[in-house]
């Protein structure tokens, strides 16, 4: 059962660094997106949602043609830096990252939207900069509403399975994540891997969600 | 001049236009602009602290300009350094009595910390009778002390003037008088200037040395 605890740490290690990702990518765009207006808001608002709801298939697609190595990007990553990101740990990164960005970013956008532009101006009174309020001020107060999107954008990235396949493949002990693991056990008939892959998820998903409900903060904040 | 401002903002809705055209000069330190709510009092007081910015005209104050738009001046709050205590006091909820007044103390990234001290600090829980109080959070105080919270924050940054909107309308009338009182012999021990917006005859009566009176964007009376 070696392999199903591989698979584990290869899952954590995958979904911890494509949320660590989202976590600066997400809240910075739904920053931005929260407090300006600019050109093409509406078109860029959609395209950053686009991984919701279109098939994690079609998005691992796209990712090949662009990081592939006729790709644009993976072209100038192979001549440039002699890397090549198809088929590595780091490419199933960036395709649970790219699918599960709308979580964070639609989840802190709310938040940042729905803060009371009173705390901001006060502070801005009392002579803080603007940098030094985002910190202080707007990300404790968003911060409830971000931590679930951040929760959820981690289970999204360990369970990912579509889009991770079509530019990481399955490659046991480099690439091959819980769920792809449950799938090969079972296409190759070895019923007891699966059992043990499945229970083990179970085990791994029912934690997240514990470790979450005490992560979020339980006191009251009311504005007056 | 204490204060010579002169200002122009047309604000569009789809449904109706409204116009804020507003001049004075007053050397009074306690000046109230008074009249009904909807009257653009809240705006000009934020057009002078900075966190809007007029169209056209200036804001001179104590002969320094703040904002000038035919010659591109337009000093940010931050620099202003004018008080300004929000109808609602906009207390941060997140934080502390203590943390809340200690809040422009403190320059940096964070927040100061449950023990921060400050002989400052200790000066206004004392005077404002909040020493009990110092470690509760913004929704567990009652009105008046939400009050005191806030312009203790206010003082602490020693302001060059204080901008008060309609400190007394979330009071009950027996609490109005008693915080009446005490507002006015802190300006007048200060000798801070201070601009209070009301639409409260009785707040006329005890701070208006000069009141101006404005109704639909503009001046009716200026009474010294």
């Amino acid at each position: 059962m070696d392999e199903a605890w591989i698979a584990l740490r290869l899952t954590l290690k995958v979904a911890g660094f494509a949320t660590l990702i989202n976590l600066f990518l997400g809240i910075g765009v739904a920053y931005v997106f929260a407090r300006k207006n600019f050109w093409g808001k509406d078109v860029l608002d959609a395209v950053l949602t686009l991984p919701m709801v279109m098939p994690p298939t079609v998005l691992g697609y796209y990712l090949l043609v662009l990081i592939g190595r006729n790709g644009p990007i993976g072209a100038f990553l192979e001549d440039n830096f002699n890397i090549n990101l198809i088929f590595t740990w780091q490419a199933a990164v960036i395709a649970a990252a790219i699918v599960s960005f709308p979580l964070v970013f639609k989840a802190a956008r709310a938040a940042f939207e729905s803060l009371e532009s009173q705390y901001e101006q006060s502070a801005r009174v009392l002579g803080i900069s603007e940098f030094a309020i985002f910190f202080r001020v707007t990300l404790p107060l968003a911060w409830r509403g971000i931590l679930s999107g951040v929760l959820l954008s981690f289970a999204r990235s360990s369970g990912e399975f579509g889009a991770t396949l079509m530019v990481a493949g399955s490659i046991p002990g480099q690439t091959q994540t819980l769920s792809i693991a449950v799938y090969e056990a079972v296409q190759a008939g070895r019923d007891d891997v699966a059992n043990f892959l499945v229970l083990l998820t179970s085990v791994v998903c029912i934690s997240v969600l514990l470790v979450s409900g005490k992560l979020m903060p339980g006191r009251v904040i009311e504005s007056r | 001049m204490l204060w010579d401002v002169s200002l122009q903002k047309t604000y569009a809705s789809k449904q109706h236009q409204f116009e804020l055209d507003v001049s004075f000069q007053s050397n009074a330190s306690r000046l109230v602009l008074f009249g009904p709510s909807g009257a653009g009092k809240t705006q000009i007081l934020k057009m002078l602290s900075g966190l809007t910015t007029p169209e056209h005209g200036h804001i001179r104050f104590n002969n320094v300009t703040l904002f000038d738009e035919s010659l591109g001046i337009c000093t940010t709050p931050q620099e202003r350094a004018l008080a300004y205590v929000f109808q609602e006091y906009a207390l941060f909820p997140h934080l502390t009595v203590m943390q809340n007044i200690a809040f422009s103390l403190h320059k940096r990234w964070f927040n100061p910390a449950q023990q921060f001290s400050h002989p400052d600090v200790d000066h206004w829980l004392d005077k404002f009778e909040l020493r009990t109080l110092a470690h509760q959070y913004p929704h567990q105080l009652s009105g008046g002390q939400s009050q005191r919270v806030a312009l203790a924050r206010a003082l602490v940054m020693r302001p060059k003037a204080i901008l008060l909107d309609e400190p007394f309308s979330a009071l009950d009338e027996s609490l109005r008088q008693n915080l009446r009182q005490e507002l006015s012999q802190v300006q007048a021990q200060l000798n801070i200037p201070m601009i209070l917006i009301s639409h409260n005859p009785d707040d006329v009566e005890s701070f208006g040395d000069e009141i101006i009176e404005i109704s639909k964007g503009h001046v009716v009376t200026h009474a010294v």
